[in-house]
């Protein structure tokens, strides 16, 4: 695997979800202005570009800070236990197998044993785990995990992902705020070009909410991918699939409702989070199959031990 | 006819600047791997004196041991050529293990909490150790295929780049570099 390529392509594909939601928006703010106001409402389009743009410079430059406070992560402190000093050696050691630069670890309370990455390249960016993966998992199993969501930071996953995230979100912010305003305007309003503005802001949630659907939908192809290709990553830095897959097949085990995180951010985690209320699109492929994979590569490389050289 | 032959040459110039520059990073690469290793070789050296004094609380007459722990950091400390590095380490590798594997017996040594610490940092340093060693290999074996292999041998062979030495794991240890307790 050249992971050069992979990390290419994948600048490539973010910078293509950046323009096609540009282009997206762009579209969209035109058409209402020509549907509604003959072209003379240029400023429709100016607001939405503008809106985008700046969610788009936020997520990119904000970083992971907004993430790990929604998830009221904090930094994991070495010297609380035993274990925690063990989860930040863990995770030193992988950054040299890696060869990244130091990456900050924090902890957010959650039952579940999950992790994520976020940031946009690897000077920037922090690996969060849960209080359940510190109490539950072994030092072995912690490498698996730590070496799957360092993988997501070489691969330059991290930047995808929060790009991703902002764009899903601020078009679903966009739907939400439509809406809002159609609830507003039916309730106050008695002018007689209200229900022209109803029909307007009716458009704009339809057209925002079918943009967010189809945004979830990339986001999902997209990060099923990346999931397996992280796997894989991760072996090449431990040199062994079993811490990773006996953490997999905990996870599989125990299934546990996630308190916190949101759905929007469901792709950016270890395994797939249990989500009590919200129904929401498969960010992962199914556990089995990662562990079927992950068994395969076992299987492969004790037929040829010799073959030191190819990996993952 | 003029113009072709700049262009062949021109192409030609360009390749074997990105040819040597292509090797001058994957040298640089190699070298700070190496002191990669060395970052980690230094963080296991000044484990071992605390390790020692602990252990020696304990199981006093587990002396040879602990003296040949003592003995392979003074050699490995000292000596400076990388191949020599790389045999004292080994020896020092194995002089920890034992070390490690005598003090399973000691239940007293093992309950204690300075111990199971020092235990933590010695099991972390040698997955550091082994990971950057790992790391280097991977950034040799690069560089030394691209020297190898047509036509970047014959840039590598104007400029004088060389091939540069694994850091072999010791024998008693290769398969099963990262100490698990």
């Amino acid at each position: 695997m050249n992971f050069l390529e992979e990390q290419k392509r994948n600048l490539r594909t973010t910078w293509f979800l950046s323009s096609t939601f540009f282009l997206l928006l762009t579209g969209a703010g035109l058409c209402l202005d020509i549907l509604f106001f003959q072209g003379k409402a240029f400023w429709i389009t100016g607001v939405v570009v503008v809106f985008a743009v700046g969610q788009w410079l936020y997520a990119y430059y904000s970083g992971p800070s907004l993430l790990l406070r929604s998830v009221e992560a904090v930094p994991l402190n070495p010297a609380e236990s035993s274990r925690h000093r063990q989860v930040q050696n863990v995770l030193e050691e992988l950054c040299i197998a890696s060869g990244l630069p130091q990456v900050p670890l924090y902890i957010e309370p959650d039952e579940a044993i999950n992790a994520f990455a976020a940031g946009r390249d690897p000077e920037h960016s922090v690996i969060c785990v849960t209080t359940g993966l510190v109490e539950k998992l072994d030092r072995n199993e912690t490498a698996g995990v730590l070496a799957h969501e360092l993988a997501h930071i070489r691969n330059r996953d991290v930047l995808l992902f929060t790009i991703m995230t902002a764009f899903v979100g601020s078009v679903g912010i966009l739907s939400a705020l439509a809406w809002r305003a159609i609830r507003g305007t039916r309730f106050r309003s008695r002018s007689k070009n209200a229900g022209q503005v109803i029909i307007i802001l009716l458009t704009v949630a339809i057209v925002f909410w079918i943009a967010s659907w189809l945004g979830r939908l990339l986001k999902m192809a997209v990060s099923r991918t990346r999931e397996y290709l992280a796997d894989a990553t991760a072996v090449e830095f431990t040199r062994e699939p079993d811490g990773l897959i006996e953490v997999l097949e905990k996870i599989r085990r125990e299934s546990i409702d996630t308190e916190y995180g949101y759905a929007d951010m469901a792709h950016a985690y270890f395994a797939q989070p249990h989500f009590r209320a919200a129904s929401l699109h498969a960010t992962h492929p199914p556990i089995e199959e990662r562990i079927e994979r992950l068994r395969g590569w076992k299987a492969q490389h004790a037929a040829e031990p010799a073959a030191g050289g190819e990996r993952g | 006819m003029l113009i072709a032959l700049l262009v062949v040459v021109g192409i030609a110039g360009l390749w074997l600047i990105l040819t040597y520059n292509g090797l001058v990073a994957l040298r640089q690469a190699v070298k700070n791997a190496w002191s990669q290793i060395d970052v980690q070789l230094k963080r296991r050296h000044d484990l071992i004196p605390n390790l020692v004094n602990t252990v020696k609380g304990y199981a006093a007459h587990e002396k040879d041991t602990l003296e040949r722990v003592m003995a392979a950091r003074a050699k490995a400390t000292s000596v400076t050529l990388p191949a020599d590095k790389i045999k004292a380490e080994g020896e020092l590798s194995s002089a920890l293990a034992r070390l490690l594997a005598v003090s399973e017996a000691y239940p007293d040594l093992k309950a204690n909490q300075n111990f199971l610490a020092l235990q933590e940092e010695l099991t972390s340093t040698e997955n550091r150790v082994a990971y950057a060693r790992q790391f280097y290999n991977d950034n040799v074996a690069k560089l030394n295929t691209k020297i190898q292999m047509f036509p970047t041998l014959l840039v590598a062979g104007i400029v004088g780049f060389t091939a540069e030495p694994f850091f072999e794991a010791p024998t008693d240890q290769k398969e099963a570099p990262k100490v698990q307790f």
